[in-house]
């Protein structure tokens, strides 16, 4: 039964997560709230694993933290980008684009 | 234990990541004052490279092989794939260097990213392990992200990466709460170790499948998850949108396929049918009333998506044949269309009076050879004979008559009709309008040329004798 509060604890952090880009308008908030979706994603990874007793869980978590590291990287330099054009990182208003 | 069979069967792979590298390199070592230099030598050193991708791909046709510890398959599908993949780029390539000089954004790393994401889509159809769908994905949405907002000085390509990175990245969330899942149930992530398990419906196990397929379906642009398309793509420069629309989607598509077969979703048509009709319907509806013509494109894009959705209706070997048919033909008529933009488009203006409808009013009578390619493009995405657009409809509307939902099919057709209303009116403005002031070129490249060119004789070619691509689909199971 241990592991029932392990992904309810995951998934309560995914929740908040999720809730947190919905609602949020500053790009770097809303970055922070995507970076906990994945670490709590690695919660899930991580119980199961010790759960199933193999590994390939936790192998798994090491590839979604080099793939997070890459997409901060990435994603803070468009943040930059857009920020020294527009001054300003607040989502609601970002729009010249739509019809 | 990897060995050198794992290497010979991987050639194309080993290419394309190497290209990469040596790309990355090759700019590095140049001193900027022989810029010039060194743009022409990667622009060739790209172009070999693909090249010779594509020629070890066709020698893979006949293989069927799983390598690097059951990480990597390699069979007909996949080599198809490839080949379909690697013509894509080739044409983006041979299309990007003109643009790129024109709108001062020629840099090497360009043609890198190209590469690295061209690696990443590979991976996506030949995946035979979650892990690897997963990095691949993430490679090419990655590369994709910062290609979208190349034009770093430009807004609207701000604006346009930060739309696709935050939803791109939002979604990535879903897809690995979804391969949690179905790791977690089946304590594998490999394909091959799945489909010994013979998972049974389980709740656990379905919500997995269902978080991957919603995260294909953003990758796609199917319905639901279709909002980002017109924004991403009007912002992005010309050429890589046309790059993302019809490549990226290829990719997307080509790993849904395997995903459909390995999962054995047969049993959700009715999901299927409803993803594939709304998407239909809101491509084709919205695109009535755009004035923008990458705007215009996109949701003409997002209606193809769901003509290629009608193919997942049920995965048996005569629709993943049409679904296939229907990307190749996609690819050369979206991608051509784009470059015939990426020359039309104006030097100067803001974003709102760019890619008007309105300047193409009359481009028949200043560029009739621009306006005839771009009327070829058209008539192709509008599925009229005898070009390859109208065998893609006509197989995959087929295959969802084989498997008895001919209403599908025939919302579908109706659909299609809708759509060839917005194509017709572009090619009007071409030919039967009067310039409006002067229509101004922005730059003429014999190498965008080509690489239209190389699409019309393909759309031709495979329209008038579409057995060029079916034969090679014969060995597909």
């Amino acid at each position: 039964m241990e592991l029932n509060f392990y992904l309810i604890l995951a998934l309560l952090l995914f929740s908040i997560g999720v809730i947190g880009v919905l609602t949020r308008r500053n790009a770097i908030v809303v970055f922070m709230c995507i970076e906990l979706m994945l670490n709590s994603v690695n919660l899930v990874f991580v119980s199961f694993s010790s759960f199933l007793g193999n590994l390939n869980g936790q192998i798994f978590v090491f590839f979604i933290m080099t793939v997070a590291a890459a997409e901060a990287a990435i994603g803070l330099a468009i943040i930059i980008a857009l920020y020294r054009n527009k001054s300003t990182i607040n989502l609601d208003e970002i729009n010249i684009l739509k019809w | 234990m990897i060995n050198s069979l794992d290497f010979a069967n991987s050639i194309p792979l080993l290419i394309i990541g190497g290209a990469g590298l040596v790309v990355m390199l090759l700019e590095t070592i140049f001193p900027k004052s022989q810029k010039g230099t060194s743009e022409t030598l990667i622009f060739y050193f790209s172009l070999a490279a693909i090249v010779a991708a594509i020629t070890f791909s066709f020698g893979d046709l006949t293989k069927n092989f799983i390598i690097y510890n059951k990480f990597i398959r390699v069979n007909t599908l996949t080599s198809v794939l490839n080949i379909v993949l690697l013509t894509g780029i080739f044409i983006t390539v041979l299309s990007s260097k003109n643009y790129l000089q024109q709108e001062k954004i020629n840099h090497g790393e360009y043609y890198s990213l190209l590469m690295f994401s061209l690696f990443g889509m590979m991976l996506m159809g030949q995946a035979n392990d979650l892990i690897v769908v997963f990095v691949g994905l993430e490679l090419m949405s990655i590369c994709f992200y910062v290609l979208a907002g190349f034009m770093r000085r430009k807004v609207e390509s701000n604006e346009s990466a930060i739309k696709y990175f935050l939803l791109g990245a939002f979604l990535t969330g879903f897809l690995l709460l979804g391969i949690a899942f179905i790791y977690g149930y089946t304590g594998s992530t490999n394909y091959t170790a799945i489909t010994d398990v013979h998972p049974q419906k389980d709740t656990f196990y379905l919500l997995g499948l269902t978080l991957v397929f919603i995260a294909f379906i953003f990758k796609t642009g199917s319905f639901p998850l279709q909002m980002w398309i017109p924004d991403v793509y009007q912002g992005a420069p010309t050429v890589v949108t046309g790059m993302m629309s019809s490549v990226g989607k290829t990719a997307a598509f080509g790993a849904l396929i395997s995903f459909f077969s390995i999962f054995a979703l047969n049993n959700i048509p009715m999901v299927v049918a409803m993803v594939a009709i709304l998407t239909m319907l809101y491509g084709n509806v919205v695109a009535l009333v755009q004035s923008n013509i990458k705007r215009l494109l996109a949701y003409s894009s997002i209606a193809h998506a769901g003509y290629i959705m009608v193919g997942f209706l049920s995965i048996n070997s005569f629709s993943i044949r049409a679904v296939l048919f229907y990307l190749v033909s996609y690819i050369l008529m979206q991608s051509g269309a784009f470059i015939i933009i990426s020359m039309v488009e104006e030097k100067t203006g803001d974003n709102t009076s760019k890619n008007t409808l309105e300047s193409y009013k009359g481009l028949g009578k200043t560029n009739p050879m621009l306006s005839l390619l771009m009327t070829i493009f058209l008539f192709s995405l509008a599925g009229i004979p005898p070009f390859a657009g109208f065998w893609g409809k006509y197989y995959i509307f087929l295959s969802a008559i084989q498997v008895n939902y001919l209403w599908v099919a025939i919302i579908g057709i109706l659909l299609s009709l809708v759509g060839v209303y917005y194509y017709i009116k572009v090619i009007l403005y071409m030919w039967f309008y009067e310039p409006v002031g002067e229509t101004t070129i922005a730059y003429r490249s014999d190498f965008s040329y080509t690489a239209a060119v190389i699409s019309v004789i393909g759309l031709f070619a495979f329209g008038v004798y579409p057995d060029l691509i079916l034969r090679y689909l014969r060995n597909i199971i």
